[in-house]
């Protein structure tokens, strides 16, 4: 389920040929202090903390027991599961898997979408394969391609990284296209070219830094996505295996326990909406403050 | 369906504005103008009791009809099989049998001939009056393996069938089978003439109350009432309407929300949830042994402690509370209390001891092992592994879970390509021991997924199965504690087949094997 | 126009042959025998081969794609090889289902996203707009598995309004059909309205700024007239733009939906069929989404094409 499958702002490179670090830091952090980027930061670092910390004080997510099902209490905020392990536990260690999971996965896409974008700007012939590799990648609903992968390498951790990889690829990809061929033919590209600095050269020191602000811009929204296609995949039962929880497994067990135990799904369903809104807001703010200046 | 119709306000009232405004609640909408709510169709009221013709009953089943399995006990064909179809003779509630398209039967030649006598009146679904033929050709069929009847292995003892007259079939057995009924009682009566497109569906035609309207095959079946049914004024129902609901939530979800009537095969912690409901009733029936495969040719299982050591690791009683909410029976043994040659002690030979099994895993120099496990992809059988690998962790092995959709798995228990573990449940149907280990893949003297051969195994196995009555109980319970000490499956739990009900539905009934009955059934 | 046509329709009708070339292609590699899954547990290796050779597996791979293909055009998806029925005639008998979830939703889509976003466009208070805003961005990243999930948990078990799972079709019976279908649809529905009112809101924003909305402004004309008039018309092109993009999506999203709604439409079976590797199922499912998105999509771009002549189509991807 794309979010936002529109790449935000494409076009809208940098106006200033490279600004320095500091800068560039300055206007990062000038995101974080709008009130939508403090409000995104602070949930994300309380949910990241969280996920860290949760083996100080639990005894791991399989810690089994006979009281199946007890309500919510100071013991166990949002109750026990079927085996009687505390939810709340089993929540924060899926959030821990799927933050590994979702930026591992982000970033690959991350890295491998520049250099894809890259190469697609120096060279014409590829630049227009990679848009219809693209374009194909695009037309694929995401559950559907999800579905397709599990079905290839069998359902779980392996399945979700490469889906997740796959389907954030293209928004890097054009992303960095656009924003170096926009940036090609800037006064001070021309004057390095007729220096004679080879074209790559030019492409990594000098054109690269100043397409790096959408590129990162947009990581926020990718991570949405990642986790749209987690939830998903794991309902249909392609996601993550037990007893290994994840916050789309979970769920899906909340689900089957509606009635017996609603407060199953709360937790999950809480952290969920948590996360996705951490990144959410940090791209609204990222977007009006790093890409809108 | 029971459609009330509100008398005080006429539809019509929903202004505009409410129309827009109450889009995201068009359900509070209807509320106001008195429509009809689903959410109160599917209560009904309770009182009424007499019997009422018409309506159309509806029911969800986990798994899809298959009409192959006409003369099986099998999910797939438990609700609908005694429905079209009728059987020569049925048991009553004492275990004598009854009459049934059959009139009357007589034994000649010491019990090895069997005269049977048919009804001459009765109609297949197609109009032809059903003869010696059908009746031939059905308890022929039984024996055929596509046939998936349990009845097959008494079916091989008929040597020959022949028609005296259209109304009198002369079965010739092999030897002596006091169990013949038995197959009856699976052997449904199938039109022979249209048997060839049974399997597909297109044509499944009985003499049952009802008949195989439509079939969409992963989705729906539909029956209708049969008008020249045997028994005058009956059946009340003028149709049936069955869905296929694979998840257990959706499909408790649906009884509770009057979606369907009657539900069959949802899992026991789901239905669990219905029982305080006084508005449905639950119904239990034989049903599924769950247990712990090992593959004695892959270590650490190649040492017969460590086989032994997984029986005392595992805690059954809590599998049977936290997975099966208390139904079913926690035993180390696969079959029921039905058959005659259960056995209390064997049923707790394995008790749960995790010290006893440490001790034995470090006998055996397993600690520390790691080993997969692949698990059937079924909600319940899922939850056991995960109970199975919390067990054996705590006894020193480690275990690494590997769920695999029950098509795969299938394929791999029969090919004996499965890791060392495996968790799985098969039906049992309330068959008998010698019954069981002969027909079931994971026991199969001949080969199984466990590699287990033995020739002492395979004399154990045809002991049992051509045991006299009077020894029949000597020879399970040898065949038990051979299982039992070999290890090669360890059974934990044996639970029941879950049926769902709406108290709205009235006269429903069950064969002795629990095929669904609904001669006389009536909604209210 | 011609010549827009003359651009996309080529790339379109390559992103559907790359699709059915995956379509056809990604199945066969999976693990797993098909044949062998049909030929049952105890058969022999001589069934199994005969079974391939009648299914037609044992052909070349190019040659089995062209067959496919030509009968695909045809409308002819092979014969499931789990209930050997023609796979059209299954599809066909589970597209009543999607199709009025998708049609329900779509419209809630549009409403609710063209709701939102015009009141977020108008509403001046600040403090009113934030509030819109974190609430669009709420719903935006909320998966239809979670609205969904609180929908049921609010209206089906909290307060039992609407049945939580199951369905009867609009055509037996439109009264209580449309409540089985309300909640899926509501589900389904909010993620993507968030997306098209996040879109109609900051066209509006955009529209405010230019300058015959202000000449309209200072000549007096109403705050309604002025957004009615002038704002809204001019952003409902960027809404359209969008709802060709989201309805692909929103078909993915029916899977999931489906499944925790327990209806029995085209999702689930695509479910079933990844589960039974039946895979002339889910190779047509595949095809047929990709080709629904693909579709629509360019539809809507030559709609607003032909709406209006400014817009530049390249950028609407």
């Amino acid at each position: 389920m794309t979010v936002d499958s529109q790449a935000p702002a494409a076009t809208a490179g940098p106006t200033t040929p490279r600004p320095t670090r500091h800068r560039t830091l300055r206007r990062y952090l000038g995101a974080l202090r709008r009130p939508r980027g403090a409000v995104g930061i602070t949930l994300l670092g309380v949910l990241v903390a969280a996920a860290v910390l949760v083996p100080l004080f639990s005894s791991g997510y399989d810690a089994q027991s006979m009281n199946t099902f007890a309500g919510p209490s100071w013991a166990h905020p949002f109750g026990t599961d079927e085996l009687g392990r505390d939810i709340a536990v089993r929540t924060l260690y899926g959030l821990r898997i799927d933050l590994v999971l979702l930026s591992a996965g982000v970033l690959t896409a991350m890295v491998l979408g520049t250099v894809l974008g890259a190469i697609g700007a120096l060279s014409r012939a590829l630049g227009l394969f990679f848009q219809r590799v693209f374009d194909i990648i695009q037309g694929f609903p995401s559950l559907i391609l999800g579905m397709v992968v599990a079905l290839l390498v069998g359902p779980g951790m392996l399945a979700l990284s490469i889906s997740i990889v796959i389907f954030a690829l293209p928004g890097f990809g054009r992303l960095a296209r656009a924003g170096l061929l926009s940036q090609e033919r800037r006064e001070y590209v021309l004057a390095a070219q007729t220096m004679g600095i080879p074209r790559w050269r030019v492409l990594v020191r000098h054109i690269l830094p100043n397409t790096i602000d959408p590129i990162i811009v947009h990581t926020a929204i990718a991570m949405v996505i990642a986790i749209f296609l987690e939830t998903g995949l794991s309902v249909v039962g392609l996601g993550i295996q037990p007893p290994e929880p994840s916050l789309g497994s979970l769920l899906n067990s909340g689900v089957r326990f509606l009635s017996l135990a609603p407060v199953y799904v709360l937790g999950p369903a809480i952290v969920l909406i948590l996360l996705a809104l951490s990144f959410s807001l940090l791209s609204d703010a990222l977007n009006e403050e790093v890409l809108r200046k | 369906m029971d459609q009330r119709r509100s008398p005080h306000r006429a539809p019509s009232t929903i202004s505009r504005r409410t129309a827009l405004l109450g889009l995201t609640s068009v359900g509070c909408g209807a509320a106001l103008s008195g429509c009809r709510l689903a959410v109160d169709e599917a209560r009904g009221e309770s009182h009424g009791t007499a019997p009422r013709a018409g309506g159309t009953l509806t029911m969800a089943v986990n798994i899809d009809a298959d009409p192959a399995a006409a003369q099986s006990q099998l999910t797939s064909s438990i609700t609908w099989r005694r429905l079209v179809f009728e059987t020569l003779t049925a048991y009553d509630e004492n275990g004598i049998p009854q009459p049934q398209l059959a009139t009357g039967w007589e034994f000649s030649e010491g019990g090895r001939v069997l005269t049977l006598r048919l009804r001459p009146d009765v109609l297949l679904h197609s109009g032809r009056a059903v003869d010696a033929r059908d009746v031939i050709y059905s308890l022929g069929r039984t024996a055929d393996p596509d046939a998936r009847s349990q009845g097959r292995s008494i079916a091989s003892v008929i040597a020959d069938m022949t028609a005296d007259d259209p109304h009198t079939v002369r079965i010739r057995l092999q030897r002596p089978a006091s169990n013949l009924f038995d197959l009856f009682e699976l052997a449904s009566v199938i039109d022979h003439e249209s048997a060839n497109d049974l399997a597909r569906g297109t044509s499944v035609i009985g003499t049952g109350p009802f008949t195989w309207e439509s079939w969409t095959p992963g989705d729906s079946l539909h029956l209708t009432r049969n008008p020249h049914y045997r028994v005058p004024g009956r059946p009340y129902l003028d149709r049936i309407e069955q869905s296929t609901i694979i998840d257990p939530t959706a499909l408790v979800t649906a009884i509770r929300g009057g979606r369907a009537h009657v539900g069959y095969g949802s899992a026991p912690l789901d239905a669990k949830g219905l029982s305080a409901d006084g508005r449905f009733e639950i119904g239990l029936s034989a049903g599924a042994a769950y247990s712990l495969g090992l593959d004695v040719l892959a270590p650490p299982f190649t040492d017969i402690r460590v086989r032994q050591a997984i029986g005392y690791a595992i805690d059954r009683e809590r599998i049977r509370t936290q997975v099966f909410a208390g139904y079913g029976e926690a035993s180390s043994l696969w079959w029921t209390r039905n058959e005659p040659g259960w056995d209390e002690t064997q049923s707790t030979t394995y008790r749960y001891d995790p010290e006893l099994a440490r001790s034995m895993i470090a006998a055996a120099g397993a600690t520390g092992k790691r080993i997969v496990m692949d698990v059937r992809g079924l909600v319940s059988v899922r939850s056991m592994a995960e109970i199975v690998r919390y067990d054996l962790e705590a006894v020193g092995l480690g275990v690494q879970i590997q769920i695999l959709d029950s098509a795969t798995f299938d394929q791999r228990l029969a090919t004996g390509k499965l890791n060392p573990l495996w968790a799985t449940a098969f039906g049992i149907a309330d068959l008998g021991a010698a019954t069981l280990v002969s027909s079931i893949p994971p026991f199969l003297p001949s080969g199984n997924a466990s590699h287990f051969r033995a020739d002492a195994y395979q004399a154990i196995v045809h002991t049992a199965l051509t045991a006299p009555p009077d020894k029949r109980k000597a020879s399970v319970h040898a065949l038990g504690a051979y299982l039992q000490e070999q290890a090669f499956d360890h059974s934990l739990v044996v639970a029941p087949l879950m049926t769902l009900r709406s108290r709205r539905v009235r006269d429903a009934a069950q064969t002795r094997l629990g095929a669904l009955v609904l001669d006389n059934a009536y909604l209210v | 126009m011609a010549r827009y046509l003359l651009r996309r329709v080529p790339s379109a009708l390559l992103v559907l042959f790359a699709t059915s070339v995956l379509a056809f292609v990604l199945p066969r590699l999976a693990p797993g025998d098909p044949a062998v899954t049909i030929a049952g547990p105890d058969a022999t290796a001589a069934e199994v081969a005969a079974i391939r050779a009648d299914l037609g597996l044992d052909r070349p791979m190019v040659t089995q794609y062209l067959h496919w293909l030509g009968d695909a055009l045809h409308g002819n998806f092979g014969t499931s090889y789990l209930t050997d029925r023609p796979v059209t005639q299954l599809l066909l008998d589970r597209a009543g289902s999607t199709v009025q979830l998708a049609i329900l939703a779509a419209l809630l889509m549009v409403v609710l996203g063209l709701g939102l976003g015009i009141i977020a466009g108008s509403v001046r208070r600040r403090s009113a707009r934030s509030a819109l805003d974190l609430f669009s961005t709420t719903l935006l990243g909320t998966p239809p598995f979670l609205s969904g999930l609180l929908l049921v948990l609010l209206l089906g078990i909290a307060v039992p309004l609407l049945p939580v799972s199951g369905e009867v079709s609009l055509f037996a019976d439109p009264v209580i059909g449309i409540q089985y279908l309300l909640l899926p649809a509501l589900a389904l529905a909010l993620t993507q309205s968030a997306a098209i009112a996040r879109l109609v809101r900051s066209a509006m924003d955009q529209a405010r700024g230019e300058d015959y909305v202000q000449t309209a402004i200072a000549k007096g004309a109403s705050d309604t007239r002025v957004t009615l008039r002038h704002v809204l018309r001019n952003s409902l092109s960027s809404a359209l733009v969008t709802f060709g993009i989201r309805f692909g999506e929103l078909l993915g999203g029916a899977i999931v939906v489906e499944a925790i709604f327990a209806r029995n439409g085209l999702g689930t079976l695509a479910v079933t069929s990844v589960n039974q590797r039946d895979y002339a199922v889910l190779q047509a499912i595949t095809l047929l989404a990709v080709a629904i998105a693909v579709i629509t999509q360019l539809l809507t771009e030559i709609g607003l094409a032909a709406l209006d002549p400014r817009i530049k189509l390249e950028s609407a991807r």
